[in-house]
């Protein structure tokens, strides 16, 4: 495309109309004008903007105008006097120009001037901020981020209130452009952190970005990694959480999440709730939750390898149970072990597909046909049911979605590997998985730190230290401006000697 | 300045200062490596050849005493960077790792008597190497890392729960054989004590600082010395060539009272063993990478396990006894690999 603008109007809008392939396509408004003895062309796209606006700050305004001008004269007026609408900036391209106006931006080109005008008048359907679906919350706020990035923003720079937040606007996509906002708070934020981010967003090759889940697998680590390496979070609160602990995050177009870079294993076993609670419930919160992660992974795999290989551990009476039980089993334990996490992968998705309506005769079909029925049936044993929904709970008590799959993928492998070598190929699969983990980088930062390896951080790990303790950011922070708190936090409570 | 934030492990003003920190902090996991595998060793050794006692020649005894501290100090000087000196090295990592892979083949086999005793030790071999080739150092290092907490709570269970009475008449089969029996049998253990020369030749930095090198350096002799105590307690006492490796290891276990400590006892081992034998085969993979930087990842990582797989599967009934007879001299052959690395330094520093 033409790299800048011609100064004859007529030849400015062949251009646009080549960019635009606006002899077919509908949606894209021309509205041609006379205005300050000039002529003049409006572009904008069809319901990117609201009329009644793009009337009242824009047209109206010019067709006022009595003055002539002419050339960059007449960008100057436009620009400086005669657009009423906050938002006004020149554009040098065409390039530039066509993005402006995808972006949905009116683009106002003036004969004689060889650049155009940018007029942010716009005004779309959108959904209205809603309280979050997948990280509900007891105790503190509600809102949940939603699809457009202003709004996005908006939500973080309300519970931000710093100029030291910092939002770079980024592209992602080389031929549909997509918007992205890099955030991060100045100073506490490393601006190694910063430059690596910047740069793995920008460097994506690829014709389209369509949602942040893409971006996400674009810009990590290791592509091959079993667990997430970004937190995403759909909480503003949370995301400026992970603001002030100085990490950056990303918000995506288009997309109601955000992720956060670099995190840690940890960050994805912390929920909201955990900082609004006082500390000793988060803590305990946070034991149940890598007790259910425990369950979720191991509970299966370790009771069929007991079982078949090494039942002598069980107690007596526990030990007849089960084999009462399973006297009537026709299928081996394996494979009803197999069987039934398949059952609850299948409950579990399409306990999300359904839709609202049918949601009680599902829980019926599940509850019922799946469960007694199989059971008496002699399908499967009550014990393995037990144990499968155990570990099904357990999963269900990790705040973070992408891990509670990952851990639903790993307990079939441990499962298989506990089936056929018993409690060694228990340990043998959990030191691999582990080991593999520890390996695993966020941003270049390992990912089992600041436990393996150690570094310096605050006593917000696993355990909640008081609030008063928590003098430090995390240890992703710039080191130099890594306390929180300097002096006494509590400044009360201790009498002055006399 | 942060100091005063009682959590911090070390104070950080600066970038440079966080990145020595986090330097530190691998070279850090790294040793704790070679820890892990020196204290499996030693427990081992305690387990298989200490439970009979005295059975060592004397001579080889006498002379292992002094060799292993001689080596560390060797390396200590030289730096540990020598690549020659890494090579030499490899041995007594080959030793070790095949010591491990017998102990926990046989103790699988002993778990699972359906499988062959082949199969074992080849999913283990397997894994291992699966395991080094997708975890990458780091993995290795820092999952250890994590695991050593465990590995302690399983390790003071393993032993503590064994609920024998600690009376002292219980020792007598130790020193029953008389001081000097007693003292030999120990000393032929000093050959797993090789390890420590590990500390100063895999992290990065050449010198670590003093106190923490002696202070990892002793961790596993107080393991061992813990391991062989809590033998002596046992009751009754039952020595022989007779026993099983799964009888051998689970033998403070074996009288424990409840079910569950004597699982537990046994999940120590298939949680030590396997972690131990990969981080063996991680320093044989970073010496040999060390050494050759062109040689690809897949073969140094099966450097040592491919051999000691071998000798598992083929030589199930002599190995036992050719480990007996080798072990001890890892220590002689770590000295002659510091002394190596100290003349290789003086002739480069001569040039």
């Amino acid at each position: 495309m033409q790299p800048v603008f011609f100064r004859d109007l007529k030849r400015n809008m062949r251009l646009m109309q080549d960019a635009l392939h606006l002899d077919e396509n509908s949606d894209i408004v021309l509205r041609e004008l006379d205005a300050m003895g000039q002529r003049c062309a409006l572009y904008y796209v069809d319901g990117m903007v609201g009329s009644s606006l793009a009337a009242d700050f824009v047209i109206r305004p010019l067709l006022r105008c009595t003055q002539e001008y002419q050339g960059e004269q007449a960008v100057e007026a436009v620009t400086r006097r005669l657009i009423e609408a906050p938002e006004v900036r020149r554009i040098p391209s065409p390039t530039e120009a066509v993005g402006a106006l995808m972006n949905g931006l009116c683009v106002l080109i003036v004969d004689t001037a060889d650049e155009a005008v940018a007029v942010d008048v716009r005004f779309f359907v959108k959904r209205s901020i809603g309280p979050s679906k997948t990280e509900t919350v007891v105790i503190g706020p509600h809102e949940a981020f939603t699809e457009p990035l202003r709004d996005n923003l908006t939500l973080l720079h309300r519970m931000l209130p710093t100029p030291d937040l910092i939002c770079k606007r980024l592209t992602v996509g080389t031929k549909v452009k997509t918007n992205v906002a890099l955030c991060y708070l100045k100073d506490i934020c490393p601006e190694e952190t910063v430059r690596q981010l910047e740069s793995r967003i920008t460097s994506a090759q690829v014709d389209d970005v369509m949602t942040i889940g893409i971006l996400d697998q674009l810009i990590e680590d290791d592509p091959y990694a079993p667990l997430p390496q970004t937190v995403s979070s759909e909480r503003p609160d949370r995301a400026v959480s992970f603001l002030l602990e100085g990490q950056a995050v990303v918000l995506f177009d288009g997309s109601p999440r955000c992720l956060a870079m670099p995190m840690t294993l940890w960050h994805l076993f912390h929920a909201p709730d955990d900082s609004y609670m006082r500390w000793q419930y988060g803590s305990c919160m946070r034991i149940i939750r890598l007790i259910g992660a425990a369950l979720s992974l191991f509970l299966p795999g370790v009771f069929v390898s007991i079982v078949i290989f090494h039942p002598i551990s069980l107690p007596m009476s526990l030990l007849t149970n089960i084999i009462q039980s399973r006297s009537v089993i026709s299928i081996s334990l394996l494979n009803e072990g197999v069987l039934m996490l398949a059952v609850f992968a299948l409950i579990n998705e399409a306990g999300t597909r359904i839709p609202g309506l049918l949601g009680s005769s599902f829980g019926l079909v599940s509850t019922l046909i799946l469960g007694t029925a199989a059971v008496d049936a002699g399908l499967v044993s009550p014990f393995l049911l037990i144990v499968v929904a155990l570990s099904g709970l357990g999963s269900y008590a990790l705040p973070d979605y992408s891990l509670s799959f990952a851990f639903r993928v790993g307990q079939f492998l441990i499962l298989l590997a506990g089936g056929l070598l018993g409690l060694p190929g228990v340990c043998l699969t959990g030191m691999l998985l582990l080991f593999r983990v520890a390996g695993m980088q966020s941003l270049g930062q390992p990912y089992l730190a600041p436990r393996s390896p150690r570094r310096m951080h605050n006593p917000d790990l696993v355990l909640r230290a008081p609030v008063y303790r928590q003098r430090l950011r995390t240890w992703l922070a710039d080191p130099a401006d890594a306390l929180r708190a300097r002096g006494r936090m509590r400044r009360f409570g201790r009498r002055k000697k006399r | 300045m942060l100091k005063r934030a009682m959590q911090t492990r070390t104070a950080v003003h600066d970038e440079q200062a966080a990145q020595r920190q986090r330097k530190q902090a691998y070279g850090s996991a790294l040793r704790l490596t070679a820890v892990v595998q020196t204290a499996a060793q030693l427990v081992l050794w305690v387990t298989f050849y200490g439970y009979d006692r005295a059975a060592q020649a004397v001579w080889q005894s006498a002379l292992l005493l002094a060799l292993p501290a001689a080596g560390i100090v060797c390396l200590w000087y030289a730096g540990g960077t020598q690549k020659t000196a890494g090579l030499l090295l490899l041995p007594c990592l080959l030793l070790d790792a095949a010591f491990l892979l017998y102990a926990l083949c046989g103790f699988i086999d002993g778990l699972i008597p359906e499988y062959p005793y082949a199969a074992g030790a080849v999913c283990v071999a397997a894994v291992c190497w699966l395991t080094l080739l997708l975890s990458r150092r780091e993995g290795v290092a820092n999952g250890t890392n994590v695991l050593k907490y465990f590995l302690l709570i399983l390790f003071l269970l393993g032993a503590v729960f064994l609920r024998a009475s600690s009376r002292a008449d219980r020792l007598w089969p130790i020193l029953g054989q008389g001081l000097p029996n007693t003292a030999l049998t120990a000393l032929s253990g000093t050959g797993a004590v090789w390890g420590a020369a590990l500390l100063f030749v895999l992290p990065d930095q050449p010198k670590p600082s003093v106190k923490a090198a002696a202070l990892w350096t002793a961790l596993p002799w107080a393991i061992g010395a813990v391991w062989a105590l809590w033998y002596g307690f046992l009751h009754p006492w039952a020595p022989g060539d007779d026993l099983r490796v799964a009888e051998r290891l689970m033998g403070l276990a074996r009288h424990a009272a409840d079910v569950v400590n004597y699982e537990l006892a046994g999940l120590m081992w298939l949680v030590l063993l396997p972690v131990s034998l990969t981080c063996c085969a991680m320093s044989g993979e970073i010496l040999l990478s060390r050494a050759c930087p062109r040689a690809p990842r897949a073969l140094s990582a099966s450097l040592l396990l491919l051999p000691a797989l071998l000798a598992v599967c083929l030589l199930p009934r002599q190995l036992p006894q050719w480990l007996k007879l080798l072990l001890p001299w890892r220590g002689a052959w770590a000295a002659a690999a510091g002394a190596a690395a100290l003349m290789l330094k003086r002739r480069e520093a001569a040039r």
